[in-house]
């Protein structure tokens, strides 16, 4: 597995707290890149070449988190979940705050609650966590070879993605924007920002999606997203995919769900820019460990390459 | 021409959300003469009728209508799909156009009722349950449809009785009418206003269309003409809109209320018959997104009475399509720049 | 008292005119500038050097608007804004202009079947009554859209607590004309925005006329210190000094900025608490979702039974949520 991808595995990038992610995206940006710009939603939006044509690539870099809403007396957190994922495929896992401090993730009564191992409010307290503050899953990252098993590859896989296209991609017909928006997990509220200041021709979103092996399947290439409940994928740009798929023989998988898209509110913005979600298949996404194809990942960089360099 | 046959080649045009750029050369043809027409990169129409360029007036209907997508290629012909906005109870024994490589006629059937158990003669339908069936062999169909492709209903146009007509589509076609009218009304007319008619794309899914083209246009007023539900039998009770009396002024926070009764004036004024009806807050359509687009436009929502939203069998009344573009084409034409500032003055 | 005024008065979402003159006549000697914009929101500028803030509290509060006649004279009507049903029955409330009395009814136990008895409320089983003999009567006095506010008479209670109607979010409304009273560094824009309990509408309109940097909604926001409430979903308490805000359906907040207030808190001695529910939006959620976004905070002042016809506040709460405010502006 890529020193990279670990690296990004990591590291603890919680909505509201992406600076950490950020700094470690900075640092592996190429040399020769320069324009790099946080704007007010705390995005990092990478622009190379220039050109009459505007593109935006954006991917999120947030993974789902647990927010402190209450610290009771015995030392127990409780806590309340950003990001679109069940109590029961998180339970039980092993969690961490920024400051380092872990616990145990447990539910009861459909409560999800943090064991810090603590026994009252001050304790808790003089460790630094207080309401508000945000823990995200950890766990171990095994690597299969051909495959990878751990927590948050499902969120981290676009940003791994995006920073190989920009240490690739060679012929530039115009200005590439490359973002790494905040707060996607609550609906890619950086993403909207974004798109707003950039107004691009049109943009494409990456980000991984369930494969449940019937009909989306690991190993069988990106998945073209044709619509979900918040997007529908623009006729236009879905046909310049399909046709950068064929020309260098990348297989795509298609399909249309009920999910909401880190594009739902790009798409809206100005006068309309036209866009498409593309997605690596991860088993178990939103579970506390998940597992994803490094063929897939590659694939899908490759796919986002030839359609820029189209 | 007229409001009816407008109507007529409107519905009959398919043009499901994401792909109105195919019902564009239709608006093309039946606006030809009446101004500027465009398309944007994501299918929103605009017709452009220039006025004294004072201030600009945006009328809004959606182009797009409610549509099946394949989900599924199965052996022997038979594909799976998804509804969208369709109440799947109304497409048994619906007749459909499958938009592939080429348009392809399809019949969405049921299990045939000796075959139910008794548990499910009584339940409702639902869309998992239903199959589009196209005759194709399967080495045909695999060439032919992929995951994702639309699929629209069919239906032809009817006359019914007191100028009814029916047709599916009639959400939002007969907005797009009343803007037809309202151009005609307006073709020898001077008026300060500069006009936009707008099909607008995408409202079936969210009005989504409506954000970006008043953030296009950026006009001072926005007026979304949208259909909304008659109060008779199989009807909304609570509201008090009829078939034939007239476009429905629409009275709620979404509403400019000194605009609103502006028209109403208006409406006295010319002895144009229309209906009240109340929306405590989202009233679900264009107008929603209008009101807070750039930095806030004064918007009017009015509304044509249907029967049976969303199926194949829409019924509205024709005078009402007519009146709806007459009221907006006299509040226009009427409508100067100085008394503007007074109606926008808080 | 303000705080008096600005409750009795009549604004529900949509129609907020009343509400919106006593405001500007209030801060019109302490602002450089004040715009009403296209929506009615008032913008209020008082130019500065440093960064650009925008304080916003909404003008609007929750009521009914009537949309439809029943044959024997009384009134259909919905709610402006989230009101819970179960509050509604046996209220009395002012339609329109020209604050007509009416009653919500329903039918009197006496007449309900042991069904109906078990039954919830619903706006169907209510009407509103102001005493007209049929439709046509009715019609005469009340127009479709018209709208309801509850009676409800401002009043001092208890030890230093107040009661009365609209405290969601006339509190916040106080505490921004209070605030615009004082000079700051920053470049502030207090803005009262319409029509926030239907969707933060007119907050997305003046932010994106404005395109802040920091963005603080200022609210009357839940408080559920009953005896019979488990701590943890007690969300704020009376008395313990303004709520601060972690994440809502709408916004999560920004870190840096709460970070920032609780210092000023420790430093100034202002008592505060967290907010500690994430039920709930509010017009921060509309001013980081305009144009280039922003970062946001939420600080509000700890209100009992809020979208009913009488809210419960701490005078001290209120006087320490304008302190926590005043004193963190000036650090920008």
């Amino acid at each position: 597995m890529d020193k990279l991808f670990n690296e990004l595995l990591d590291t603890l990038s919680l909505s509201g707290s992406e600076e950490y992610i950020i700094k470690l995206i900075k640092k592996n940006l190429p040399e020769n890149v320069v324009n790099i710009n946080e704007d007010k939603m705390g995005n990092l939006i990478v622009k190379v070449g220039q050109g009459n044509k505007k593109i935006m690539i954006c991917t999120h870099t947030d993974e789902k988190g647990l927010i402190a809403s209450y610290i009771e007396k015995d030392g127990k957190v409780r806590v309340e979940k950003i990001g679109d994922f069940n109590n029961e495929s998180v339970q039980n896992s092993i969690v961490s705050f920024n400051n380092g401090v872990k616990g145990k993730l447990i539910s009861s009564n459909n409560e999800l609650i943090i064991d810090l191992g603590m026994n009252s409010r001050e304790e808790v307290l003089k460790s630094g966590i207080r309401e508000g503050y945000v823990a995200g899953i950890t766990g171990s990252i095994v690597d299969l070879k051909t495959k990878i098993l751990g927590s948050n590859i499902s969120d981290k896989a676009g940003i791994y993605i995006l920073l190989k296209t920009i240490e690739q991609v060679k012929e530039l017909h115009g200005e590439i924007n490359f973002v790494f928006s905040t707060q996607g997990q609550l609906g890619g509220r950086g993403a909207r920002a974004a798109a707003y200041s950039i107004d691009p021709d049109y943009c494409i979103v990456v980000n991984a999606i369930n494969s449940n092996d019937k009909d989306i399947s690991i190993d069988k290439g990106p998945v073209l997203k044709i619509m979900d409940k918040t997007l529908i994928g623009n006729n236009k740009i879905i046909s310049l995919i399909e046709s950068a798929a064929e020309k260098n023989n990348i297989n795509i998988q298609r399909t249309l769900n009920r999910d909401s898209s880190l594009g739902s509110f790009v798409h809206k913005e100005r006068s309309g820019i036209p866009t498409v979600e593309i997605d690596v298949p991860c088993r178990y996404k939103g579970s506390s460990i998940e597992l994803i194809s490094i063929e897939d990942i590659n694939n899908t960089e490759k796919l986002i390459k030839d359609i820029i360099e189209a | 021409m007229n409001e009816e046959l407008v109507l007529k080649e409107l519905c009959t045009t398919d043009s499901p959300s994401g792909r109105e750029d195919l019902i564009y050369n239709k608006i093309k043809e039946l606006f030809n003469g009446l101004g500027e027409i465009s398309i944007n990169n994501m299918n929103n129409i605009y017709i452009h009728k220039k006025g004294k360029d004072k201030f600009k007036v945006m009328l809004m209907a959606h182009s797009d209508e409610v549509f099946l997508m394949v989900t599924d290629i199965l052996s022997n012909g038979f594909l799976k799909f998804n509804a969208i906005g369709i109440d799947p109870k109304t497409l048994v024994s619906q007749e459909v156009i499958v938009h592939g490589r080429k348009e392809i006629p399809g019949v969405i059937g049921i299990k045939p009722p000796h075959l139910m158990k008794d548990e499910e003669k009584k339940q409702g339908i639902k869309a998992e349950q239903l199959l589009i069936d196209t005759g194709l062999d399967d080495e045909n169909l695999k060439k032919q449809v992929k995951i994702g492709d639309y699929v629209t209903l069919s239906r032809q146009f009817y006359e019914l009785l007191n100028n009814n007509v029916t047709c599916k589509a009639i959400d939002d076609r007969a907005g797009i009418a009343a803007m037809w009218s309202c151009a005609n009304e307006l073709k020898q007319a001077q008026h300060d206003a500069d006009v936009y008619f707008v099909c607008s794309c995408q409202e079936e899914v969210g009005h989504r269309g409506a954000k970006m083209a008043a953030y296009d246009i950026n006009p001072d007023i926005g007026i979304a003409i949208d259909v909304t539900f008659d109060s008779g039998e199989f009807g909304d009770k609570d509201r008090e809109n009829k078939l034939g009396g007239g476009p429905s002024i629409c009275v709620g926070p979404n509403v400019h209320c000194k605009l609103r009764e502006k028209i109403i004036e208006i409406a006295d004024k010319h002895n144009i018959p229309y209906q009240i009806e109340v929306e405590p807050g989202n009233t679900g359509t264009d107008a929603w997104d209008i009101q807070i687009a750039r930095e806030g436009i004064a918007t009017l929502l009015i509304s044509i009475p249907i029967k049976y939203m969303h199926t194949t069998v829409e019924v509205v009344n024709v005078d009402d399509i007519r009146n709806t573009g007459l009221l907006i084409a006299e509040l226009i034409k009427e409508l100067s720049q100085d008394e503007l500032e007074g109606l926008f003055c808080f | 008292m303000l705080l008096e005024t600005l409750s009795n008065s009549s604004g529900p979402s949509g129609y907020e005119g009343e509400v919106r003159k006593i405001i500007k006549s209030e801060i019109t000697n302490f602002v450089d500038d004040i715009v009403i914009d296209k929506m009615g929101n008032i913008i209020a500028h008082k130019k500065g050097k440093g960064k650009k803030v925008v304080i916003d509290a909404h003008i609007d509060e929750v009521g009914f608007i009537i949309i439809g006649y029943n044959d024997d004279g009384t009134l259909k009507f919905s709610a402006l804004g989230g009101i819970n049903s179960k509050v509604i029955p046996c209220k009395v409330i002012l339609i329109g202009k020209n604050k007509i009395p009416g009653v919500i009814g329903l039918k009197p136990i006496h007449l309900q079947s042991p069904e109906e008895r078990k039954n919830n409320i619903s706006y169907e089983n209510c009407c509103i009554d102001i005493g007209a003999k049929d439709k046509a009567e009715a019609k005469k006095y009340i127009k479709l859209g018209d709208y309801c506010v509850f009676d409800t008479k401002f009043n001092e209670f208890g030890t230093g607590l107040i009661k009365g109607k609209a405290f969601d979010d006339r509190m916040g409304c106080a505490v921004l004309i209070d605030v615009l009273k004082e000079s700051y560094e920053c470049d502030l824009y207090g803005v009262f925005n319409v029509q926030e309990e239907v969707g933060e509408r007119g907050a997305y309109a003046s932010a994106y006329n404005i395109q802040p940097d920091i963005g603080i909604a200022v609210e009357g926001t839940i408080c559920a210190d009953m005896p019979n409430i488990p701590d943890h979903l007690k969300a704020t308490e009376i008395g313990k000094g303004p709520a601060i805000s972690i994440m809502d359906k709408t916004s999560l907040f920004n870190k840096e900025i709460i970070n920032e207030i609780i210092e000023v808190g420790h430093k100034k001695n202002i008592p505060y608490q967290f907010r500690r529910a994430i039920a709930g939006g509010n017009d921060a959620g509309a001013i980081h979702m305009s144009g280039q976004g922003a970062k946001v905070a939420t600080i509000s002042v700890p209100c009992r039974y809020i979208h009913s016809s009488v809210s419960v506040c701490s005078m001290d709460d209120y006087t320490n949520t304008v302190k926590l405010l005043k004193e963190y502006l000036h650090t920008i």
